[in-house]
């Protein structure tokens, strides 16, 4: 019984051995604020390239907009003018 | 800890304050982590990706606590993700290779890299045991030089709820030894 006890007094034992960090993992730490500017950078030139595309898409829109417009008045223009036609 | 780091420098993004703080607070985050999963590899990662969110989100630390205590926080939730996350996988997954036997990966432990002795062992397979809030605060206790009250703080519990976590998982830690001595009468 009393070896029991002895077993059972590891629980209030502190821990006091400490695992040594690789190399690897210290390397990694420490590259840690350039790798983020680099993703950051990175990130701020995707945002940049997806707004220049939506400005030439919203662009594109709205020149064949205005192109769809002149032609309808051309084509409402030329109908009028032949109906004008026929009445006479 | 804190008193050697310059947080207003670490905040404006100094190279030399970020190499402080990761000498500060590498190797204790990493020995906290190492003994709360049990998987040097698992520890490894984990200290990665708290050293990430230390550095992403270091502007919004406001000094209410000292900094010490806002990285463990920070490491806790980390851990307690994974622990979940293994948990929860366990509990639901059922695994079950295509071709043939899977691969078994081998990684270490607590015992098998500190070359513990038989009680370590099961000790530690009974910590990790124990749910997760008691196996946490359990380790910190055991592990850092934490008094209760920055374990309270750093877990966002009250110092009542830490005491209790602790106590019971001492009580949780005592059934299941002595349940392990009584099959294998050590």
């Amino acid at each position: 019984m009393k070896n029991k006890e002895d077993l059972l007094k590891i629980i209030d034992e502190k821990f006091t051995t400490r695992v040594e960090m690789s190399d690897e993992l210290k390397e990694r730490l420490l590259n840690i604020p350039s790798i983020s500017r680099k993703y950051r950078k990175n990130n701020w030139l995707l945002v940049a390239g997806i707004a220049v595309l939506m400005s030439l898409n919203g662009l594109a829109i709205a020149k064949k907009a205005k192109a769809n417009k002149q032609d309808y008045i051309i084509e409402q223009y030329s109908t009028n003018t032949l109906s004008t036609d026929s009445y006479e | 800890m804190n008193e050697e780091i310059d947080i207003i420098a670490l905040q404006q993004g100094d190279p030399k304050a970020y190499q402080d703080l990761v000498k500060t607070f590498a190797k204790p985050i990493f020995n906290t982590c190492f003994y709360i999963l049990q998987n040097k590899e698992e520890a490894e990662d984990v200290t990665q990706e708290i050293f990430v969110t230390v550095f992403q989100s270091i502007t919004f630390f406001k000094g209410d606590s000292k900094l010490s205590t806002w990285v463990y926080r920070i490491a806790i939730n980390k851990c307690n993700e994974l622990l979940r996350f293994k948990k929860r996988k366990k509990r639901f997954g059922i695994h079950i290779p295509i071709f043939g036997s899977s691969i078994e990966i081998k990684t270490e432990t607590p015992d098998e890299l500190l070359h513990q002795d038989e009680r370590r062992k099961v000790l530690f397979k009974a910590i990790a045991k124990l749910p997760e809030n008691q196996q946490i605060a359990y380790t910190l206790y055991n592990l850092e030089d934490l008094s209760y009250q920055e374990i309270a703080e750093a877990m966002n519990l009250s110092l009542s709820a830490i005491e209790s976590l602790i106590f019971r998982a001492k009580q949780n830690l005592r059934k299941s030894l002595s349940e392990f001595y009584k099959i294998n009468e050590l």
